[in-house]
């Protein structure tokens, strides 16, 4: 992740921790599918997942005032829902799994884990990532290569301005653009 | 009805992204609390998150080849709701918070510092009010008579013509208060060290090299024993 990104999660703490309440609720729709991905390695059922995600946030927000910044936030939190979901699972007298998620590369999914979607969860994952890239593919030249260097090689946008020469403000917008065209067709299929 | 501009929601990529500047996130912030209540609709921060972070996950998925547990969107809009409600009734405190330790011996020291300074400009009106009134009254700033203020430049000789303290004169002038209360003549007078300290700091860098920061520049010995 980049520095850029850890600013931007570093300035929503601290205004969490001067009582901004709703400065947490953004940290939480920020982070929250890929808490639901991470827990979901861990825990099969959908309201399972629901509930472990829950106390992972709940129990982050009560961690917060102890939270020194030494680690990136999303870091710290993904180690909370780890710890959250392997607890949930040891509490249902369920053994955890044996591999553990690499923190630092927590926010995306960890091949050695098994896979624990249902057939039906697996189809309709698999479906919406089959309209992603075909909607990435789809997109203009511009379009594409600035959103596929952004979320497949996880550059900067300043990174991005420089492999496109380009502004940075053009890559901020072509981003979005590209993110607006993929919206439009996941929502076409609901 | 909440209704999100394009800029606003390019703004919430970007924040995806961490690359909202911080003034923007104080507008999304500001945003968010304008759309409580208009949730659901397609058009609000939280909407946008949502419906953006759904298009990522489901790369992110593909990167690690396999596929997980998903949710639909409104499980997630449900999910965040739970979150919130529970956020909301909880009463954690947060008192020290990361940053402002960092900051905080350099806040306290120029709280300090600004403080220090306050009280010192205080004092300096004060002392030059009461001289100026003990001028006009007496008719002249100096005067030896009994129960009137003094401005004394004490220090320099004793009765027998003896130099007795080598201070500068304005480091050792002295003042005698115009009141006989003897508490009003003590908090005209008196600083402890430490304010002395800071008030000679003051005098120096405002007033450059005049002040030896060392010396003492506010005494009450050579007008008690006046008094005496």
């Amino acid at each position: 992740m980049p520095e850029s990104a850890r600013e931007t999660d570093r300035q929503l703490v601290e205004r969490v921790q001067r009582g901004d309440k709703q400065a947490f609720e953004v940290l939480v729709l920020k982070y929250q599918h890929k808490i639901v991905s991470l827990v979901g390695r861990y825990v099969r059922d959908q309201d399972e997942v629901m509930d472990v995600t829950q106390e992972a946030f709940i129990k982050a927000y009560r961690a917060l005032p102890r939270f020194r910044g030494d680690s990136a936030f999303y870091t710290w939190l993904f180690r909370i829902a780890i710890n959250t979901a392997k607890n949930h699972l040891v509490s249902r007298s369920r053994r955890p799994p044996g591999v553990d998620v690499d923190i630092d590369d927590g926010e995306y999914y960890d091949p050695t884990l098994s896979d624990v979607a249902g057939p039906e969860e697996q189809m309709v994952s698999s479906q919406l990532e089959e309209v992603v890239y075909q909607a990435i593919a789809d997109l203009p030249e511009e379009l594409k290569v600035a959103i596929t260097l952004r979320e497949f090689e996880a550059m900067s946008y300043e990174e991005i301005a420089q492999v496109m020469e380009c502004p940075v403000g053009t890559v901020r917008s072509r981003i979005f653009r590209a993110r607006e065209a993929i919206e439009k067709r996941m929502n076409e299929i609901g | 009805m909440s209704n999100m501009s394009d800029e606003n929601r390019e703004l919430v990529s970007a924040l995806m992204d961490g690359e909202a500047s911080e003034i923007e996130i104080h507008k999304l912030l500001q945003q968010y609390k304008l759309d409580e209540g208009h949730e659901g609709t397609g058009h609000t921060i939280r909407d946008t998150l949502l419906s953006f972070g759904r298009g990522t996950d489901a790369i992110g998925a593909s990167r690690g080849g396999t596929t997980s547990v998903a949710l639909d969107p409104e499980k997630h809009r449900v999910l965040h709701q739970a979150v919130s409600e529970a956020i909301a009734e909880d009463d954690t405190v947060f008192d020290a918070p990361l940053a402002r330790r960092a900051n905080a011996p350099l806040i306290r020291s120029r709280a300090f510092q600004a403080s220090a300074l306050a009280a010192c400009l205080v004092v300096a009106v004060g002392l030059g009010i009461t001289v100026m009134q003990t001028g006009m009254n007496s008719g002249g700033l100096f005067s030896d008579s009994p129960g009137v203020p003094q401005v004394a430049s004490s220090g320099l000789s004793s009765s027998d013509g003896q130099v007795v303290n080598t201070q500068p004169v304005v480091a050792s002038t002295s003042i005698q208060p115009a009141l006989g209360e003897a508490e009003d003549r003590e908090g005209l007078r008196e600083l402890d060290e430490e304010r002395q300290r800071e008030l000679r700091a003051y005098l120096n860098r405002d007033g450059g090299a005049r002040l030896d920061p060392n010396v003492q520049t506010v005494g009450t010995e050579n007008t008690r024993n006046k008094e005496d």
